[in-house]
C-alpha cells in the first residue's frame, strides 16, 4: 500500500480549486454581490475579497485551526461553535455542503484524522473548516497550515467564481488574489494562535468570530432567487 | 474612569417583582421606572477613550427585567492608548424575561470603543436585546469600533459575533450606496420566539440561527431607516408586549 498524502504536496493539493470537494459551485456572495453591482471589475472585487477575508476568512481560519485538535469528544461542541459563528441559514449551508464533500475526499485519501478521532465522528454534513483540519491533521500538517488553506479559500473561490461571471481577465484576477497574500497569511497566523492557545472546548469561545452583515445579507438574498447559477 | 452598574431582577413567591439589587456609580446612574423596568442615565460625558463601563445584569428565576436608557451614549476621543470599554453582561434564569434595549451609542470621530455584550441564559430564558451603533456624529467621520456578542443558552453556544467598523467600511461601495454609518442588532432567544425563515428587508436581514432563536442586523447610512427595515422584519415582538406582572 502507498503512503497516505502527506506534507506540503498535501496542504496545496487542499487548497486547489480544482479538488473535487463540491467548492466549485459556490461563489461565496460573489453572484449577489455581482448582481448588486457591488461588484463589477478587478478593483471592486479585490475590495470585496479582503472584506470577506476579515470576516468568513478569519472564522474559517480559526474553526480549521482548532480542528486540527478535534477528538470525538469534542466534535459536537466545535460544530456548535461553528454554526454559532454563522448566523446566515444559506452560509451555514454552503458551509456544510462543502465539508461534506471534502469529507468524501478525506475518506478517500486518508484512513481517518487520527488515531482518537474517524471520519464518522463528523457526522454526515460536518462543517467545511472543521473537514478541512481534520484533513490538514490526517496529512500531517498543523493548525497553521490549515488556518492558512481556509484563509486563502476564503479568498480564492470567490474570485474564481467572480472571474466566470463577469468574464474578467483571469490574470487581472490572480493579481488580485495574489496581492491579498500577505493579509491572508496574516489572518491565518493570527486565527491559529488564538485556536492553538484555547484550550478545548471551553476556550473555543475565543476562536475568531468576525461578522459581517452586507455577507449575511447577500447570502440570504441569493438564496431567496430562483435563477442563481451558484449554490451561494 | 470606572462606572459599574449592576442590577438583579427577581420575583417575590406571590408574582411581585422586586429589584434585589440596584447600584451605579461613575458615569452612570440607574432609575427604577416600572415594576421590572429600570432606565439607564448618563451622570457624565463619555465613555472616554480608555474609561470601562460594566453592566451586570442578573434575572432571577421566574423574573422580568427591562432594561433602557434615556438618551444616547457618546464615545468620545480621549488620552492614552487604550479604546473606551462597554461591557454588558447578563445571567438569564429558567422562565426569566431579559428585554434590553437602551439608546443608540454613537462613536465619535477618533474615538475609539470596544463594545462587549455576554448572554448566559438557562435554557426557559428569554431575550429581546437590541443593540444600536452610530459611526459618527451627523456630518463627521467615524471612531473606531468593534462589538462583540456572545450568547449561550444552556451551556450550548448560540451566537458569537464581532462587528467591526473596519470591515464595514472595507470592501466595494457599489453605486449609489453610502457608507454603513449605523448597525442595528437585535436578538430574540427564548422559547416563545416563533419559528421563522431568513428573510431581507432593504439592507436588514433576519437569520434564524442553528441553537433557535434569531438574530435581525441592519446596517445603513442612518439609524431611522436601519432601525425602520428591522422592524419591517421582526414587529416589536411578543416578548416586549407581555403584560407586566
Amino acid at each position: 500500500m502507498t503512503a497516505p498524502p502527506a506534507g506540503v504536496a498535501a496542504l496545496l493539493a487542499l487548497a486547489d480549486q480544482r479538488l473535487p470537494s463540491g467548492g466549485h459551485v459556490h461563489s461565496g456572495g460573489v453572484e449577489e454581490a455581482v448582481r448588486g453591482r457591488l461588484v463589477t471589475d478587478g478593483p471592486s472585487l479585490r475590495a470585496f475579497l479582503h472584506r470577506r477575508l476579515l470576516s468568513v476568512g478569519r472564522v474559517t481560519a480559526g474553526l480549521a485551526a482548532a480542528a486540527v485538535g478535534l477528538t470525538a469528544a469534542t466534535v459536537a461542541r466545535l460544530d456548535a461553535e461553528a454554526d454559532a459563528r454563522t448566523p446566515s441559514p444559506a452560509q451555514r449551508a454552503a458551509s456544510r455542503a462543502q465539508g461534506r464533500g471534502l469529507l468524501r475526499l478525506a475518506r478517500a485519501s486518508w484512513v481517518g484524522p487520527h488515531v482518537d478521532l474517524a471520519w464518522a465522528d463528523l457526522g454526515a454534513r460536518p462543517h467545511h473548516p472543521l473537514v478541512l483540519g481534520c484533513a490538514a491533521r490526517a496529512a500531517g500538517l498543523g493548525a497553521g497550515e490549515a488556518a492558512l488553506v481556509a484563509a486563502y479559500l476564503a479568498v480564492t473561490g470567490p474570485a474564481t467564481a467572480a472571474q466566470r461571471l463577469l468574464g474578467l481577465d483571469p490574470v487581472e484576477v490572480a493579481v488580485a488574489t495574489l496581492d491579498l497574500g500577505a493579509d491572508v497569511d496574516a489572518v491565518a497566523r493570527a486565527a491559529a494562535a488564538v485556536a492553538v492557545a484555547a484550550t478545548p472546548p471551553s476556550g473555543w469561545h475565543a476562536v475568531p468570530d468576525d461578522g459581517d452583515p452586507l455577507l449575511d445579507l447577500l447570502a440570504e438574498r441569493h438564496a431567496a432567487r430562483g435563477d442563481r447559477l451558484f449554490a451561494s | 474612569m470606572r462606572s459599574r452598574v449592576e442590577v438583579v431582577a427577581d420575583v417575590e413567591d406571590d408574582g411581585t417583582p422586586v429589584l434585589a439589587r440596584l447600584r451605579a456609580d461613575g458615569a452612570l446612574a440607574v432609575r427604577r421606572t416600572g415594576p421590572s423596568t429600570v432606565h439607564l442615565v448618563g451622570t457624565a460625558a463619555g465613555p472616554l477613550d480608555g474609561d470601562v463601563v460594566e453592566l451586570d445584569l442578573v434575572v432571577r428565576a421566574g423574573a422580568r427585567l427591562d432594561l433602557e436608557g434615556v438618551a444616547a451614549t457618546i464615545a468620545l476621543p480621549g488620552p492614552g492608548d487604550l479604546a473606551a470599554t462597554w461591557e454588558v453582561t447578563a445571567d438569564v434564569a429558567d422562565v426569566a424575561t431579559l428585554r434590553c434595549a437602551p439608546q443608540p451609542i454613537v462613536v465619535c470621530a477618533g474615538a475609539r470603543l470596544r463594545t462587549r455584550t455576554a448572554l448566559t441564559l438557562a435554557p426557559t430564558g428569554s431575550l429581546d436585546l437590541v443593540e444600536q451603533v452610530v459611526l459618527g456624529r451627523f456630518r463627521e467621520p467615524g471612531g473606531t469600533w468593534s462589538g462583540r456578542l456572545v450568547a449561550d443558552v444552556g451551556g450550548v453556544p448560540v451566537l458569537r459575533q464581532t462587528q467591526t467598523s473596519a470591515v464595514l467600511a472595507a470592501g466595494p461601495a457599489g453605486p449609489g450606496a453610502a457608507a454603513a454609518r449605523s448597525v442595528v442588532s437585535r436578538l430574540l432567544l427564548g422559547p416563545d420566539v416563533p419559528a421563522a425563515a431568513a428573510a431581507t428587508s432593504g439592507e436588514a436581514v433576519v437569520c434564524p440561527l442553528a441553537a433557535g432563536g434569531v438574530l435581525l442586523t441592519a446596517y445603513g447610512a442612518d439609524l431611522a431607516t436601519a432601525l425602520r427595515h428591522v422592524e419591517d422584519l421582526w414587529p416589536t415582538t411578543p416578548v416586549a408586549a407581555l403584560p407586566r406582572p
